[in-house]
């Protein structure tokens, strides 16, 4: 079970606001899932390293093959993604703000 | 009947007079808007002008292997110019400055960009049900659903000749509406095909792939989408395993078959599955063996975890600020404007996995949720791997059942839903290329998949050759035949 105050504290992190019909209907369906998840503890993998990558052997010790850690087309970039927003008559794209007063 | 003409062969077909390949593609494009209307494959297609740009481009591009070749791009592939909403209201008018990796190395070689496929929002859905815009209907059944996440590719490969369609899978979403319409769909081994440009659902899970009514078009076309790209960095780091990947073999090919996952199939199914493989054998071009791979039984708690904790973060960047809908009303803080914005453009499923997602990261959980998942995986990987020592391929069913009805497939949970990607997950999850082979149609379409290890694509193209030597392609009625418009 995950219960109210667990769901309201996935709600706060995920940012997301529902209806109370629609809290019901996702935290029944949450809980239904996790349930059938739970056989994942008969897994004994405790030993084993995660896998954040399918090429364990191959990728996540060796890390030879990465690119450099430059962005050769930066600028340019910047400005094609300029032009897929909407900015304002100065040139500024306008967002609400992230501080109060 | 398998298509008879290989690419070159379409091309031959093809009068070399540049007014009269234009008026073939425009009598194309009408004949697909008539049939969208009833099966719903495309959101988004070409102008006249863009169309006659795109072949003013191929006639003059030096590699020509798929000089005027009707290529199709799922949504959730960037476009240059070309609404690019991956099936979701959020990115509703989102139209990029740029092409995709794979899409400019089409272009490159010529192919001609048809439209813009339906799909589940985000590629979140295993019957396309989940789009935002336009619900893709079976090619054989109306009534059916056409399966997902890449629903919208596999109805139009099914439908028209002479056509290869780039789809990307996570999960499934390229076998799982491949088997469900019947056609032929590869999923490449993970980082083999440059990401960049692909709208992400899971970045240590997507894949782009292809799907199309013969191997050797998949072949050819993969052959020139596949390989480094200085703009992905998973991809320039796989360089030196994707050249020593291939190894083409003449000899039979030594089959595992993943045996414990049948009590789960519809007999139908599993009859054919058996009897597809009996003739292989018959034939000399296979030998089978049963094996077992236990970890497979905990694949899709472990896929959904992974997934779902990776879209959630990656969703986080439609904000109200850029890409697609943006928001002019800034009363509100920036937390309040986000949870705002999200929670009235994101569709159901979509808010359901962010959950999902977020729960399973939690400070409390991420161990037993998130961290388990991620060793299953490995565990998983390495038992895939001993059997790749003894075999060349592992081969299952492709889904566990016929497409459902559209009201029945309505009327299941997300528990269900998910239960019914039991097969197409294991390879899916561990990066392993795959091959979806149609192996029966009546009542509706079901598939056959063969697994090989990771960068061994070449070991799926021959057993696709050699199953397309035995069984035989089916059309649904309202086919279109290129060849017959010119």
């Amino acid at each position: 079970m995950i219960g109210k105050d667990v769901f309201d504290r996935v709600l706060r992190i995920a940012r997301l606001h529902l209806t109370d019909e629609e809290r019901q209907e996702f935290l029944k369906d949450l809980e239904d899932i996790i349930e059938a998840f739970a056989y994942m503890d008969q897994a004994s993998v405790d030993h084993l390293k995660p896998a954040f990558h399918p090429w364990i052997e191959d990728m996540i010790e060796d890390t030879s093959g990465l690119r450099l850690d430059d962005e050769p087309r930066s600028f340019e970039h910047l400005e094609e993604l300029r032009s897929s927003l909407s900015l304002n008559s100065d040139g500024y794209m306008w967002g609400p703000r992230v501080r109060k007063k | 009947m398998m298509p008879t003409t290989t690419i070159v062969e379409f091309q031959q077909y093809l009068v070399k007079d540049h007014v009269k390949i234009f008026d073939l593609f425009v009598l194309l494009m009408e004949k697909l808007e008539k049939l969208n209307e009833n099966f719903g494959f495309w959101h988004a297609h070409p102008t006249r002008g863009q169309l006659e740009q795109n072949l003013q481009h191929s006639k003059k591009v030096k590699d020509t292997t798929l000089q005027y070749y009707p290529i199709s791009v799922k949504d959730n592939i960037c476009t240059k110019d070309l609404e690019t909403t991956a099936g979701s209201r959020i990115l509703d008018g989102y139209i990029p400055p740029f092409d995709a990796t794979v899409v400019q190395r089409v272009k490159n070689c010529g192919g001609i960009i048809m439209g813009k496929t339906t799909m589940d929002e985000f590629g979140f859905g295993t019957f396309s049900l989940n789009s935002a815009h336009e619900i893709p209907r079976n090619a054989h059944d109306r009534a059916r659903v056409a399966g997902g996440s890449s629903g919208g590719a596999a109805v139009l490969t099914a439908l028209v000749s002479h056509h290869v369609a780039l789809a990307v899978s996570t999960g499934g979403s390229i076998s799982c509406p491949a088997a469900f319409n019947g056609v032929i769909g590869l999923t490449p081994t993970y980082g083999i095909v440059s990401r960049w440009g692909l709208i992400d659902y899971a970045n240590s899970l997507d894949k782009i792939g292809l799907m199309g009514q013969r191997v050797e078009d998949l072949e050819v076309v993969f052959s020139k989408i596949k390989g480094p790209d200085g703009k992905n960095a998973m991809i320039k780091a796989s360089r030196s395993m994707i050249r020593g990947g291939s190894k083409k073999t003449m000899k039979t090919l030594r089959i595992a078959v993943l045996d414990s996952v049948l009590s789960e199939c519809d007999p139908r199914i599993v009859n054919q599955f058996h009897h597809s493989l009996d003739r292989l054998v018959a034939e000399d071009l296979i030998e089978t063996d049963v094996v077992d791979i236990p970890s497979s039984r905990f694949s899709v708690a472990a896929y959904y975890i992974i997934a779902t904790a990776e879209a959630s973060t990656n969703l986080a960047r439609y904000d109200g600020l850029r890409y697609g809908r943006q928001s002019r009303s800034h009363e509100e803080y920036f937390d309040e404007f986000f949870s705002q914005h999200r929670s009235k453009w994101f569709g159901k499923e979509a808010k359901m996995r962010i959950l999902l997602g977020t729960f399973a990261r939690m400070a409390g959980y991420k161990d037993k949720y998130y961290f388990k998942a991620l060793k299953i995986r490995r565990a998983l990987i390495q038992e895939f791997k001993e059997i790749f020592t003894k075999f060349d391929l592992v081969v299952t069913p492709t889904m566990p059942l016929f497409p459902p009805r559209i009201d029945e497939a309505h009327q299941l949970s997300p528990v269900e839903i998910y239960a019914l990607d039991v097969l197409t997950i294991p390879p899916n999850l561990c990066g392993f290329p795959h091959l979806t082979l149609p192996m029966l149609y009546d009542p509706a379409p079901a598939g056959c998949q063969f697994i090989a290890n990771h960068f061994d694509e070449d070991l799926l193209f021959e057993i696709g050759k050699h199953w397309q030597s035995l069984f035989s392609l089916e059309h649904p009625r309202q086919y279109l035949n290129m060849l017959e418009l010119m």
